[in-house]
C-alpha cells in the first residue's frame, strides 16, 4: 500500500513537472526575441511603434538597439572579433561588404529570400561578395544634385545645369550677379561624405576608379577621377565653393543649404527634400528640386550608397532574423511614411511615387534607375583604408596645401599600399 | 583725471600685468568659448543655425529643445514629434547611476589599498606599486575586445555591476597613486601616537587618517567621476541598450543619418554638462588641496 502511495505520488510529481515543464517551454517558445542593432533614424519611439507590428504578426519580440552612426561600426567589428554577435540582424553598409565578406562574418542569406524579392532590389548586388549575398537592402541612398531654383531664377538661369561645366559655369552666372556669394556645395572635410562626392564627381564624368584589376583609372589627367579633383579645385580657386567647406561633412552642407547659402548642393542626399521643405529647418522651403549632371548628358549616373540589414554566422536566432528583414521588406512604403527610410525596393519607391507620398518622388524614382555600384567588381576589403586617403586629401587640395597632380598620385599610392597590406 | 590716479592707473597696468590679462582672457575664450557656442546654439530656432554670418546671440531664442528634452512638450524626436524623454531620462540616470557607483568602488579600494602602498611594509611593494600604476600607459582600445569576451561569459554586459567593475579596473591605478601621495603627505607621528595608546591598525586607519584624508579622498572622488562621466568607448561597446546607455552614447544618437538637429544636440549637451559642473564647483577647494597634497614630496 506504502509503495502504491509512493508511485502515485511520485507519478503525479513527475506530470506535474512535465507539465509545467511543457508550459514552461511553450511560454519561452511563444516569447523568442531578436536583437536588432541599427543607426539611429532620429525618430527611435516612431520605429519601435512600428516594430510592434512584426511582433503581432510573428510573436517575435524585437529588442531594438539604436547607436549614432559613425559609431555602428566599431561596436559591430569588436563584437564580431570577440566571436559574439552584435545582434541578430544588424546594419550592413554597402562599403563594409568587402572586409566582412573576407572575415566571413556574415550568413549568405541567398536561399532565404526570394528571388522575385530581391530582383526588385536593384541595389541588392551591392551586397554580394564572391558570389553570396550577405545583406537584404532596407535603406536606400544614392548622390543627387539639390538645385535651388528660385535663386538660379533670380541670375536668370531657367533650367537646373545638365554637365559639371554647366555647374561651374551657371555658378560664375551667380556670383557675379551677386546673388549667392558661394554659389556651389559640396562637401569638403576629411570624412566619408567628401570621398563620395568625389567619387559621384567621377560618375558625372563617366568615368571608374579601379581597373579590373584594381589599377587606379584617376592618375592620368583626361581620366574622370582626375577632372572631378580638377573640378573642385578650379570651383574654389574661383570663389564658387566656399573654403569653408573644408570644415563640412555632408550633413551639415545639407543644413547649411537650408539655410539658402548655397544655389547647387552637389551630391545631395535623395532625402534632403524633407529638410529643405520643412519651414521648422528650412528658409529654402519649396526652392529646390532634385536634379542629375553628367559631362554626357545623355548618359546621366549616380552612385548606389544603399544600407543592408545582415545576420551574423554567430546569431542564435538566424531563422527569427530572415522573417524580420523579411518583415520590413514588405513594409517598406509604411516604414518611409513613419521615419523617412527610404525604400529599396523599385515597387515600393514607385508606389510611393504614384501616390504623392514621395517627397521629390518623380525625380527619385526616376534616377533610382540609374544608381550603380561605385566599385563594379565590389567593394574591397581595403575599403576604409582608401576612402579616408581620398578625403584626407581632398581635404589637402582644398586647402591649397597639394596640387591636383600630387593628390591623385597620393591617393594611387595609398590604395596600392592598402592592397599590398 | 586727477594726478593721483593715473600714476596709480600707470602703477597697475604694467606690462606683466596686461599680458597675464590677455593670457587669462585668451584661456577662458579658449575654454568656455565652445560652452557658450552650444549654449547659444541650443537657444536658437533651427532655421537660424545655418545663418551666414553665425549668430552671436539667438534672434529669436527659444527653449523648445529644453523643454523637449525634459519631456515638458512632446515634440523633439526628430522626424515624427514622439518625445525622447524616456531615453533622455534613461541616459541621465545611467550616467549617475554608473559615475556613482565607479566613484565609490574606486575609492574605497582606492583609499585601502593607497594606504597599504603608504605605510605597510611588505615584500615587493614598490614594485607591485609601479606594476599597477604601469597599467595607467596601457591603452584602453587595447583589452576592449578580450574584456568584452569576458564580459560575455560572466553575463555581464549590458548591467550596472560590469560597467562599474570596468570603470574602477581603469581608474584604480590613478586614484591610488593619488591617495598613497595623500597618504604620505600626512605626518606619521598622528599614527605613531594613536599606536601607542594601543590603537589598532584599522582603528587608526579609519578613526585618524582617512578624516585627516579627506581633501585627498574628495580629489580622488571628483578625478574619478568626471572620468567615468566622460566615458564613451566603453559604454559604446558594453551599454547596448537604455538599460545602460549614458549619455556619451545617446547624445550622438540625436544625429540620425538624415537630420543633423543642431539645437537638441547642444541642448542636450549643456545639460550633460551640469552634474560635474556642479560636483566640480561645490568641491573645487578639496580638488585643489587633494590633488597639491604631496606634491613637495
Amino acid at each position: 500500500m506504502l509503495g502504491r502511495g509512493i508511485s502515485r505520488k511520485l507519478a503525479a510529481a513527475l506530470a506535474t513537472t512535465a507539465l509545467t515543464t511543457t508550459l514552461f517551454c511553450a511560454a519561452a517558445a511563444q516569447a523568442e526575441e531578436i536583437t536588432v542593432l541599427l543607426p539611429s533614424f532620429g525618430a527611435d519611439a516612431t520605429t519601435r511603434q512600428l516594430l510592434e507590428g512584426f511582433t503581432k504578426e510573428s510573436g517575435i519580440e524585437v529588442n531594438l538597439q539604436t547607436m549614432s552612426w559613425d559609431d555602428i561600426r566599431p561596436k559591430i567589428v569588436t563584437s564580431m572579433v570577440a566571436g559574439t554577435a552584435p545582434a541578430d540582424a544588424i546594419e550592413f553598409d554597402w562599403s563594409w561588404i568587402g572586409q566582412f565578406g573576407a572575415a566571413k562574418w556574415f550568413t549568405p542569406l541567398d536561399d532565404k529570400f526570394d528571388a522575385a524579392l530581391i530582383k526588385d532590389m536593384p541595389t541588392a548586388s551591392v551586397f554580394t561578395y564572391e558570389g553570396k549575398l550577405y545583406g537584404v537592402p532596407y535603406a536606400n541612398d544614392f548622390r543627387v544634385n539639390s538645385v535651388n531654383m528660385a535663386l538660379l531664377k533670380k541670375a536668370g538661369i531657367t533650367e537646373a545645369p545638365k554637365t559639371p561645366d554647366d555647374i561651374l559655369k551657371d555658378a560664375k552666372i551667380l556670383k557675379d550677379k551677386k546673388v549667392v556669394d558661394y554659389p556651389v556645395s559640396i562637401p569638403l572635410a576629411a570624412a566619408e561624405g567628401t570621398s563620395t562626392a568625389w567619387y559621384f564627381l567621377t560618375r558625372m564624368y563617366g568615368g571608374e576608379l579601379f581597373d579590373k584589376d584594381w589599377k587606379p583609372l584617376f592618375t592620368a589627367k583626361d581620366s574622370a577621377g582626375y577632372k572631378a579633383l580638377e573640378w573642385i579645385a578650379q570651383g574654389l580657386h574661383d570663389g564658387l565653393i566656399n573654403p569653408a567647406m573644408t570644415g563640412l561633412t555632408d550633413m551639415q552642407v545639407t543644413a547649411s543649404f537650408a539655410g539658402g547659402n548655397a544655389a547647387i548642393d552637389l551630391a545631395g542626399h535623395p532625402y534632403d527634400l524633407a529638410t529643405y521643405n520643412d519651414p521648422q529647418k528650412s528658409k529654402v522651403v519649396g526652392q529646390v528640386t532634385y536634379s542629375l549632371a553628367a559631362a554626357d548628358p545623355a548618359k546621366p549616373m549616380t552612385i548606389a550608397l544603399p544600407e543592408a540589414m545582415g545576420i551574423p554566422v554567430n546569431s542564435k536566432h538566424k531563422d527569427a532574423a530572415v522573417k524580420f528583414i523579411k518583415w520590413w521588406s514588405e513594409h517598406q512604403p509604411e516604414i518611409y511614411t513613419a521615419v523617412s527610410v527610404l525604400p529599396t525596393r523599385t515597387s515600393a519607391l514607385e508606389g510611393l511615387a504614384k501616390d504623392g507620398k514621395l517627397q521629390g518622388g518623380a525625380e527619385i524614382a526616376k534616377y533610382s534607375a540609374y544608381t550603380q555600384a561605385i566599385f563594379s567588381q565590389g567593394t574591397p576589403a581595403w575599403y576604409s583604408e582608401f576612402s579616408g586617403a581620398v578625403s584626407a586629401t581632398i581635404n589637402q587640395v582644398a586647402k591649397g596645401q597639394i596640387t591636383v597632380d600630387a593628390a591623385v598620385k597620393q591617393i594611387a599610392d595609398r590604395a596600392q599600399s592598402a592592397q599590398q597590406q | 583725471m586727477s594726478e593721483a590716479l593715473s600714476l596709480r592707473l600707470s602703477e597697475a597696468l604694467t606690462p606683466a600685468k596686461i599680458g597675464k590679462g590677455v593670457l587669462i582672457a585668451l584661456v577662458l575664450l579658449w575654454s568656455l568659448g565652445p560652452i557658450y557656442w552650444a549654449l547659444n546654439s541650443s537657444l536658437m530656432q533651427p532655421v537660424d543655425l545655418t545663418a551666414v554670418p553665425p549668430h552671436a546671440f539667438p534672434p529669436a531664442p527659444t527653449l523648445k529643445t529644453y523643454s523637449g528634452l525634459l519631456g515638458l512638450q512632446g515634440a523633439a524626436d526628430n522626424a515624427t514629434g514622439a518625445s525622447i524623454w524616456p531615453h533622455f531620462r534613461a541616459a541621465t540616470i545611467n550616467s549617475l547611476v554608473t559615475a556613482v557607483a565607479g566613484t565609490l568602488g574606486t575609492i574605497v579600494v582606492a583609499a585601502l589599498g593607497g594606504y597599504a602602498f603608504a605605510r605597510l611594509r611588505f615584500p615587493g611593494r614598490n614594485i607591485v606599486f609601479g606594476l599597477v600604476v604601469a597599467t595607467l600607459a596601457v591603452p584602453g582600445y587595447t583589452v576592449i575586445i578580450p574584456l568584452y569576451r569576458l564580459m560575455i561569459k560572466l553575463g555581464l554586459v549590458d548591467t550596472y555591476l560590469g560597467l562599474t567593475l570596468i570603470y574602477m579596473s581603469a581608474f584604480l591605478p590613478l586614484a591610488l597613486w593619488l591617495m598613497r601621495s595623500f597618504f604620505l603627505s600626512l605626518p606619521k607621528s598622528l599614527e605613531e601616537a594613536a599606536q601607542i595608546d594601543g590603537a589598532s591598525r584599522l582603528y587608526t586607519l579609519f578613526r585618524i587618517v582617512l578624516p585627516l584624508a579627506m581633501p585627498g579622498l574628495i580629489a580622488t572622488a571628483i578625478v574619478t567621476f568626471l572620468s567615468v562621466w566622460q566615458q564613451f568607448s566603453v559604454p559604446l561597446v558594453f551599454s547596448p541598450t537604455y538599460a545602460t546607455k549614458p549619455l556619451t552614447v545617446m547624445i550622438p544618437e540625436l544625429a540620425s543619418r538624415h537630420d543633423l538637429n543642431f539645437g537638441l544636440i547642444n541642448a542636450a549637451g549643456i545639460l550633460a554638462i551640469l552634474p560635474p559642473f556642479v560636483v566640480v564647483v561645490f568641491l573645487n577647494r578639496f580638488l585643489v588641496q587633494g590633488l597639491t597634497a604631496g606634491a613637495g614630496k
